[in-house]
């Protein structure tokens, strides 16, 4: 069985991508509040 | 009714009971819920999720028909977010009626997560994440887009959930005084057991109650290390901390397999520690959670009277009453089993008997023994019988 590969970038790194990226949703103080709130229904 | 009127009542009617005074109506409270909203309506989850304004109306069907006081709102009203990350613990019941907790898609760490939680916390969070949303074990450009996704579901899940609160607040009159919905304010005091990480999330309840007598002290270190970080992270507001509402919170669910001196050490020291300040200001906690608890309600004695409200969960009410039902505030009523099993004469019946013996003297607040989480938790028909029988009760007039 192959073993699984864990990729260099962290977790946080792409909620902050997501949270920087102005193409989902204009204003950002949305933007971080959506994916607190989503972190919280993810068990993390 | 008019909303607002409704809701000043229900407002002081809390405020009068939870100083133990009798109120002139004993509220009734509904304190969990996810899908029975939708089941009440006869939708279908997946048909209405992706509409905001129809999921609520719909879902808000059963809060306008059943004489219902006080609510939080449905705990989530999408699952798309963590499905886009390939993270199934919360699936569709297969009716699509709710949402169930699927246990077997959990997956937990080893018991090196009691140093690993002190040298690296961040690294054992990431690692944590990796296994239970796959998403995070693709590329970074994949990743990011699954991200991007998940997000837009949320950013609708959480108009839903909005918007539901607004309909329960304006239209129905409904009152909030949990502090987490209803567009409370934002100072918020609570706490939680260290415990809690491990039971729930990283090693899971079974191994986590295990390694009490596997690894005490590390579960020792590992849980006094986090209890240090949450001290330092407190912050005490004078004013706010004097305003009854909205309650500071606290939960237990591992603390009922706790022996007294576990459930002293794990939780009620650190309890108080950081809660006795507020409950002396004048702020009133809302003690939630899952499981028997009665070997420990009497330690509640050791707060400020008529400083706590306790939602009992799988505990005898009437027994909860003798204990401390002159010193903190109950939120009790018939458990699904009675509702599921139960006929119309017996819920009746129950319901009378709460009345009869938790309510004189205030402290005591009607509502289902469980939360209502999947849609067949209980049936409709035992939960409006309920909640009916609490109005007749109340108010003397019929619902």
């Amino acid at each position: 069985m192959d073993e699984i590969q864990i990729p260099d970038y962290s977790i946080m790194e792409i909620f902050q991508e997501v949270i920087d990226d102005d193409s989902w949703e204009p204003d950002r103080a949305v933007r971080e509040a959506t994916i607190n709130s989503m972190m919280f229904g993810l068990y993390m | 009714m008019d909303p607002n009127e409704r809701r000043a009542q229900t407002e002081q009617n809390v405020r009068d009971l939870i100083n133990h005074r009798e109120p002139k109506k004993v509220p009734s409270s509904l304190n969990i819920e996810a899908g029975w909203g939708l089941m009440y309506a006869g939708v279908k989850w997946t048909d209405v999720e992706d509409d905001p304004e129809t999921f609520a109306r719909a879902y808000t069907k059963a809060h306008r028909e059943i004489p219902i006081d006080i609510g939080g709102g449905p705990t989530r009203t999408s699952l798309r977010p963590a499905h886009a990350l390939g993270n199934y613990m919360f699936v569709y019941t297969s009716d699509g009626g709710g949402i169930v907790h699927n246990q077997a898609a959990d997956r937990y760490l080893g018991p090196e997560v009691y140093d690993e939680i002190i040298t690296d916390r961040a690294g054992l969070m990431d690692r944590f994440g990796r296994m239970n949303n796959p998403a995070f074990l693709k590329p970074r450009a994949e990743a990011v887009e699954a991200v991007r996704n998940a997000a837009k579901a949320q950013l609708i899940a959480n108009q839903t959930s909005a918007l539901i609160s607004k309909i329960c607040r304006e239209e129905i009159g409904m009152f909030s005084m949990y502090g987490f919905d209803f567009g409370s304010p934002g100072f918020y005091y609570g706490y939680t057991g260290e415990f809690w990480t491990f039971y729930d999330r990283l090693r899971g309840p079974q191994m986590a109650l295990s390694d009490l007598r596997r690894y005490p002290d590390k579960v020792q270190a590992a849980c006094d290390f986090l209890y240090e970080q949450t001290k330092a992270r407190v912050v005490y507001d004078e004013e706010s901390m004097k305003q009854e509402m909205p309650f500071g919170s606290s939960m237990f669910h591992p603390e009922s397999y706790f022996s007294p001196a576990q459930f002293d050490n794990f939780y009620f020291k650190n309890f108080m520690e950081i809660m006795l300040p507020v409950m002396e200001a004048g702020k009133k906690v809302f003690l939630y959670g899952e499981g028997a608890f009665m070997k420990h309600i009497d330690r509640f004695r050791e707060t400020p009277k008529s400083s706590m409200i306790i939602v009992l969960d799988q505990d005898d009410p009437f027994e909860a009453k003798k204990r401390v039902g002159d010193w903190c505030t109950l939120v009790a009523g018939p458990k699904a089993e009675l509702l599921q099993l139960g006929t119309t004469q017996q819920i009746k019946d129950f319901v009378k008997r709460c009345f009869d013996e938790l309510a004189p003297g205030g402290g005591y607040i009607f509502a289902l023994g469980n939360g209502l989480i999947a849609a067949k938790d209980a049936p409709v028909s035992g939960i409006v019988t309920a909640y009916e029988t609490a109005y007749e009760l109340s108010t003397g007039g019929k619902a």
